[in-house]
């Protein structure tokens, strides 16, 4: 097959760098890899409006064939990369072989699985669209649904599927379920909707055991708790997806190693929740953001064509829980000092700054989106002053 | 160039409104609205930097 560039993974990072090849100008072959059996689709709104329902599979769809087929890119469906080899510039896959000029992975990360599960018991994952059909169909309408893990994706599933009038338990190994950042003002807004919603919120604990009864599958938390349940879900991370990179002398010890233009060797890049950008001198990292993935696959396809790499974005991300959205800005922590500067936390109607020893780091909202807009750009400002040599 | 945006899709990210503040906008929800529907040839290339960054591809560009 013809080189030219060789996307493996066909999410939104994958399809956003080929769509930046081309309006970058680039003329040689742009070819997607994708393992799924679909053309690229949104991820985020699996746990919520695919899983509710209120949106079908045609309103998750990034893209079309013939969109694809418009901007001269070659979409592979169905197919697994298995192997790499980087002096022959070649990527062994179900489907054959594939040389590449320039190689641009994508391949994300996978649900991480419970361990220590005995076989008897079944638990589900949401991470592909397939995982969300599949848990669609198991949802029983007067059944017991566990959730295992209470970071922002467990946290969304339980709203959803309450608001849905499930009956839901949520537990997680720390004091309050997390939206993707580990701040109080969030957390406690979390809770409330939650609660509201008719989740039963199991903190601070852990599952000491889940085994078969004829009932369901019962699950003993470390606090003494049992619940039996018809539908048990995992939520506890992700991991990504760099087995068939074993041997291709890339270091793959968390995620892709890149440098801080998402180059991880002469002709490779790694953009999306698989990459890891050494985007300081001191401190490299895996920011697994839909808009960190999309800002990436920019800069890399930018880089490709041009030469020099297209800025990125300040880290950015939103969650939902049934009809509340949170939008998260910056960097924050359990270390932030927060600021709420409109609205009130009682009224779960905010905006808040964060700030980490008197310097700006981030803006925080709930339910107040066109407060936060107009704060964005100066916060933003503040953040790209202080960030000193990181580039995100 | 036309722009449609699809307000159903969007996810109130702010992307556009941002990168591209002649041409987009967000209602009290934070929903996106389209400013104008023809884009003045000066920003077209914003009007695609909004389009590619939209994390649900609620924006749509037909070009004339």
């Amino acid at each position: 097959m013809s080189k030219g560039v060789l996307i493996v993974g066909g999410s939104v990072a994958g399809l956003t760098a080929a769509e930046t090849l081309r309006e970058q100008g680039y003329k040689g072959s742009v070819t997607i890899i994708g393992s799924e059996s679909e053309l690229p689709y949104q991820r985020p709104p699996l746990s919520k409006q695919f899983l509710s329902g209120q949106w079908g599979e045609e309103r998750v769809q990034l893209t079309s064939k013939k969109r694809l087929e418009d901007l001269g890119i070659s979409f592979h469906m169905g197919v697994t990369a298995e192997r790499l080899d980087p002096s022959e510039a070649q990527v062994f896959t179900s489907a054959g072989t594939f040389d590449y000029e320039h190689l641009l992975i994508a391949t994300g990360a996978k649900a991480r699985t419970l361990t220590g599960i005995s076989s008897e018991v079944q638990v589900s994952y949401l991470r592909q669209l397939d995982d969300a059909k599949n848990l669609k169909s198991a949802i029983k309408a007067d059944g017991q649904i566990l959730i295992i893990g209470a970071g922002v994706l467990g946290s969304e599933m339980a709203a959803t599927l309450a608001q849905l009038g499930h009956r839901v338990t949520l537990v997680g190994n720390f004091p309050h379920p997390r939206l993707g950042a580990d701040l109080e003002i969030l957390s406690k807004a979390a809770t409330r909707i939650l609660l509201d919603l008719g989740v039963e919120l199991q903190m601070d604990c852990t599952v000491e055991e889940l085994s078969g009864s004829p009932l369901g599958t019962l699950a003993v938390l470390s606090n003494g708790f049992e619940v039996v349940a018809d539908l048990v879900i995992g939520a506890v991370g992700s991991v990504p997806n760099v087995s068939w990179l074993h041997g291709s002398g890339l270091d793959t010890s968390n995620g892709i190693l890149c440098d801080a233009t998402g180059r991880a060797a002469s002709g490779i890049y790694a953009v999306g929740d698989v990459a890891c950008w050494n985007s300081s001198p001191k401190e490299a990292s895996r920011i697994e953001h839909q808009m960190m993935a999309i800002g990436q696959a920019a800069s890399v396809g930018t880089l490709i064509v041009t030469g020099k790499p297209s800025e990125l974005p300040v880290p950015y991300f939103w969650s939902e829980l049934a009809d509340h959205r949170a939008l998260i800005l910056g960097e924050v922590g359990a270390d932030s000092e927060v600021e709420v500067i409109a609205g009130s936390e009682d009224s779960l109607k905010f905006v808040a700054v964060a700030k980490s020893k008197g310097q700006l780091k981030g803006l925080v909202g709930l339910n107040m989106p066109k407060e936060f807009r107009s704060m964005r750009p100066v916060v933003e400002k503040a953040i790209r002053a202080n960030q000193g040599e990181r580039r995100y | 160039m036309k722009i449609s945006v699809t307000q159903d899709a969007c996810v109130g990210a702010g992307q556009c409104a941002l990168v591209a503040p002649e041409l987009f906008d967000q209602d009290d929800e934070g929903i996106v609205i389209a400013l104008r529907p023809e884009v003045p040839e000066a920003q077209e290339d914003l009007a695609r930097k909004a389009a590619s960054l939209c994390p649900a591809r609620a924006i749509q560009l037909i070009e004339s």
